[in-house]
């Protein structure tokens, strides 16, 4: 059996001959004539998918460059329950004295004047020593 | 199909699309009778065939309007269908052997003689023997005589696989006859399409 043999035979089989009949046909187009087409999108419904698809990679972009420029910051991992010993201000402050007594034997500043601020900031001392 | 042809079915399809059912009518007795014999080589039972026959052509009349004219109609209309015939498969139905029935009711090897019994078993042998795709092309190769093109289109795939299968169809084909002492189908300088 030849190649066009075969064509023929395929194409001439009666399973190739089978038509539709009339009540066939009549219940087809009596299911088409109660369907409703579906109508076709009007360009207005066909802009909107295409303008929100061209807007959300400028949302995006927008908020990539907004976390760019922000700092991140890491949480601590215990939270904070008060300055410890050598953040005080009493600490700060004690310094603070040492350091200004070390200037009044370096600078030219008349020492009565020099010994008043010592007294103040003595006096400051005294006020912010919470540990009394 | 003709050029003329093709402009009259395209005048057709863009009266049904404004709502014309007698335009429509038309376009179903153009191939109400390809998609019929195409649906019943396939379905568990001819009741299963004309339902998904009625189907397609509703879906086929309400979504004209997404019709796009670079594809042929009965490309889009064999797609739709066997979409149809995949939910279809997807319910359980009493199966029914179909081509005894065609053969019987239409044109039976009684009437016929030998050589239609032989051409009647071809498509048995070939529906039993091949796989769903490739008894899809040789059908659509064969008995509606599309090209490779339009056959990858209906069926999603290249050209070149339509080709192949059809090949690998016939070889499985022939060694089925050979085994029934037919004579093979095809040597091997034959099977080029």
């Amino acid at each position: 059996m030849s190649t066009t043999h075969l064509k023929e035979s395929l194409a001439k089989a009666p399973e190739t001959k089978v038509k539709v009949s009339l009540e066939l046909h009549r219940d087809i187009m009596r299911a088409v004539k109660l369907a409703e087409p579906v109508s076709k999108k009007t360009a207005f419904y066909r802009v909107i998918p295409a303008m929100g698809a061209a807007v959300l990679p400028l949302f995006l972009a927008g908020v990539f460059f907004y976390l760019s420029q922000t700092t991140a910051v890491a949480p601590l991992a215990t939270p904070v329950q008060g300055l410890s010993q050598s953040q005080s201000p009493v600490s700060s402050l004690e310094q603070l004295a040492g350091e200004l007594l070390v200037l009044s034997k370096n600078t030219p500043l008349p020492e009565q004047e020099l010994r008043k601020e010592l007294e103040r900031l003595k006096s400051d001392l005294e006020r912010f020593d919470f540990r009394s | 199909m003709s050029v003329p042809e093709q402009k009259a079915e395209l005048e057709l399809i863009d009266r049904a699309r404004q709502g014309s059912v007698e335009a429509f009518e038309q376009l179903v007795l153009l191939y109400q009778d390809s998609l019929y014999r195409f649906l019943l080589v396939r379905a568990n039972s001819r009741a299963d065939a004309e339902d998904i026959l009625q189907e397609t052509f509703v879906a086929v009349f309400k979504y004209l309007s997404g019709y796009r004219s670079k594809y042929r109609f009965s490309t889009w209309l064999f797609t739709i269908a066997l979409r149809q015939l995949g939910r279809q498969r997807r319910r359980p139905s009493e199966p029914e052997n179909l081509l005894d029935t065609v053969a019987c009711g239409q044109a039976g090897p009684e009437q016929h003689g030998i050589e239609m019994e032989q051409r009647s078993s071809l498509w048995q042998m070939s529906r039993a023997c091949l796989n769903e795709a490739q008894f899809t092309a040789l059908w659509l190769f064969y008995v509606e005589d599309m090209p490779l093109v339009e056959i990858g289109n209906i069926m999603k795939r290249p050209a070149s696989w339509v080709k192949v299968n059809l090949m690998r169809a016939r070889r499985r084909l022939s060694k089925e006859l050979q085994k029934h002492h037919f004579e093979p189908f095809v040597s091997a300088k034959e099977v080029t399409l």
